[in-house]
């Protein structure tokens, strides 16, 4: 599969200048937008993105502030049994959800391709890339959202990576992803679905011509493997 | 050529007990598992129908990671397999939030997955599609055993969403079947039934060993069924609602016949994913009308008795239909008495004993994931 679009989103204000995406998105929660924002810009570079097969990643650090409000507001209300009279915005309840940015990119696209969503665990993000290395379908997209942290609720990173069965060029080379590989090698991780994919990005802007492998950071595996990813780079 | 795919271990924990045999036994009987929940009940909640795990109490630390674990456990004792031999493709749904005195506790989904996949070999995936969750889980392991790129996987998921704060959420959606004065709870949820008003929320884990057929052979497991074909799509429609003539449904079961290579008058018995709801079930019963023609092959919703599982409950169903195979019978849809004419199907109201040789399991997921199972009996009959 070569890589022929990428792109990251940290900063809502882009989304929000974009008046129509925004009045879709902005009743998500923080790591949809953000999984949003950089799949807007990566799918008009496919060739068909409705028949992309299309792997979005539930965030590690889901929810939103005022989801954690709700969770205070009922976590009281049920200790004084009073629950039934608390009145709740439903919208609120979509931050919970773990499948919505797959779900609104469907929409979207009007996507009839295979989509999958991958859990919250860390690590996944590579089994989406394995994931699209075994299947056979023409053109893929991983999109990834996170909060920055279980505490940092008001910041996060989305990413996006546009895949192609065909050789074409992202920024003037081209990226062929071959192989992920794994060894067991247990590692303590610092969870999160969209940061390692971004560093991988950054990494593949100076990998040199010719095989290349990344080595992906222990911290940002799955906590049991080594795991390499091997490039051609042109 | 691809491998074939069979089934050699099952694990079920529901509301209908801790085993398969509890819970099929209990399904032919036409029992609910479903009852008043007094947790919900103490927090003032207006729906407080549920199907819970009662070997498992609400304050158990770690509830939804042991949930898992002992589906698992039961799987591969069965199966005789090792975990460190076989991949692990799970769904542990949404984050899950416990009652403690404190107030709610926050409990990672991904700490149920991590627990199992620390002794698991490769793949290990983390499926997250909603309510077909666990139908997917068995589907993709099937596609990675047939491709020769795992010859065994432990398949399904486990929920814990039988909480105050999911029970709240899900009601403020007018997704669940609120209380009605004087009605036993075990009635609450009426699949496919004229008077249905949603579904009742409830928890359990469904675990099965997948292996590639000469993987089983050669260990001399008994074969209980056979994977033979699997389909998923996206509605692409709304995040709340199905299309109501079911045409993202109608997709993925399609999608599964023709990865079986069978044509719709091959499958013999279909476990509807069937919730309760106004809308679901009518777009679905339009989705078998339309691949399966009318009347089609008999067709059981389990949630009248076990609630909806959410994520758990394609897993669960799978374990069913496994029964349901080897013992040439299919449970009925209990809380089924007045059957809605816009979801005319061949209901099963009684169980009903069946010769089939296939039998199809549908999963709809909210916000549009969709992914249909079909199972073929089993050589050995265990």
């Amino acid at each position: 599969m070569y890589l022929v679009a990428a792109s990251t989103c940290d900063d809502l204000a882009e989304l929000r200048a974009d008046g129509a995406l925004w009045r879709r998105v902005r009743r998500y929660n923080l790591p949809v937008q953000l999984a949003l924002g950089a799949a807007e810009r990566v799918h008009p570079q496919l060739r068909d993105p409705a028949h992309a097969a299309v792997l979005s990643l539930a965030p590690c650090w889901g929810g939103s502030a005022a989801l954690h409000d709700w969770i205070e507001r009922v976590g009281a209300r049920a200790q004084s049994g009073t629950l039934g009279n608390l009145r709740i915005n439903p919208v609120h309840t979509l931050h919970a959800i773990d499948n919505l940015a797959l779900s609104d990119l469907a929409l979207a696209l009007g996507n009839q391709g295979y989509g999958l969503g991958l859990g919250s665990a860390p690590g996944q993000a590579w089994a989406a890339l394995e994931l699209l290395l075994e299947r056979d379908d023409a053109e893929g997209l991983v999109l990834a959202g996170d909060h920055a942290g279980p505490d940092r609720l008001d910041a996060g990173l989305g990413v996006a990576l546009g895949f192609a069965r065909d050789a074409r060029e992202l920024d003037g080379r081209r990226a062929r992803l071959l192989a992920v590989e794994r060894e067991p090698a247990p590692a303590d991780v610092h969870p999160s679905a969209s940061a390692g994919l971004a560093r991988l990005l950054a990494a593949l802007r100076d990998g040199p011509a010719g095989p290349w492998s990344y080595r992906v950071p222990a911290a940002e595996g799955d906590g049991l493997d080594a795991i390499t990813l091997r490039w051609e780079l042109a | 050529m691809s491998a074939r795919v069979v089934v050699t271990g099952l694990g079920a924990l529901s509301a209908l007990g801790d085993t398969p045999e509890a819970l099929w036994e209990q399904l032919c009987a036409g029992r609910s598992g479903v009852r008043r929940q007094p947790h919900l009940t103490a927090c003032g909640l207006r729906a407080t129908a549920g199907g819970a795990v009662a070997s498992l109490p609400f304050e158990l630390p770690a509830r939804q990671v042991e949930l898992g674990r002992r589906a698992a456990d039961a799987a591969l004792a069965q199966a005789q397999l090792d975990p460190g031999a076989a991949g692990l493709i799970w769904t542990s749904g949404l984050d899950s939030y416990q009652l403690t005195p404190q107030g709610l506790r926050r409990r990672l989904a991904s700490e149920c997955f991590q627990a199992l996949a620390a002794r698991h070999a490769h793949p290990r995936r983390m499926i997250a599609v909603a309510c077909a969750s666990g139908t997917q889980a068995l589907g993709e392991a099937t596609r990675l055993i047939r491709s020769g790129r795992a010859t065994a996987c432990l398949a399904g998921g486990s929920s814990t969403l039988l909480s105050p704060l999911y029970a709240s959420g899900f009601a403020a959606l007018g997704a669940v079947a609120t209380d009605v004065e004087g009605e036993d709870p075990a009635l609450a949820c009426r699949p496919f039934d004229v008077r249905r008003r949603g579904f009742a929320l409830a928890e359990g884990a469904g675990a099965l060993v997948l292996e590639s057929e000469a993987h089983a052979r050669r260990r001399g497991a008994a074969v209980l069924a056979e994977v033979v074909g699997f389909g998923s799509s996206q509605d692409a429609f709304d995040l709340n609602r199905p299309p109501p003539d079911g045409a993202g449904a109608e997709r993925c079961l399609r999608r599964a016949l023709a990865d079986a290579g069978l044509e719709p008058r091959a499958i013999q018995a279909v476990n509807a994913h069937g919730t309760g709801t106004r809308v679901g079930d009518t777009a679905e019963a339009s989705a078998l009308r339309r691949v399966f023609g009318e009347p089609g092959p008999p067709v059981t919703s389990v949630k009248g008795a076990l609630g909806h599982a959410m994520a758990a409950a394609g897993a669960l169903e799978a374990v069913v239909c496994v029964l349901g195979l080897r013992e040439q019978r299919v449970p009925p849809t209990v809380n089924l008495d007045q059957p809605d004419p816009e979801c005319s199907l061949d209901h099963v109201l009684d169980a009903r004993e069946l010769a089939h040789e296939h039998v199809l399991s549908c999963s709809f997921g909210m916000g549009g994931q969709n992914a249909a199972l079909i199972l073929r009996r089993g050589d050995e009959h265990a």
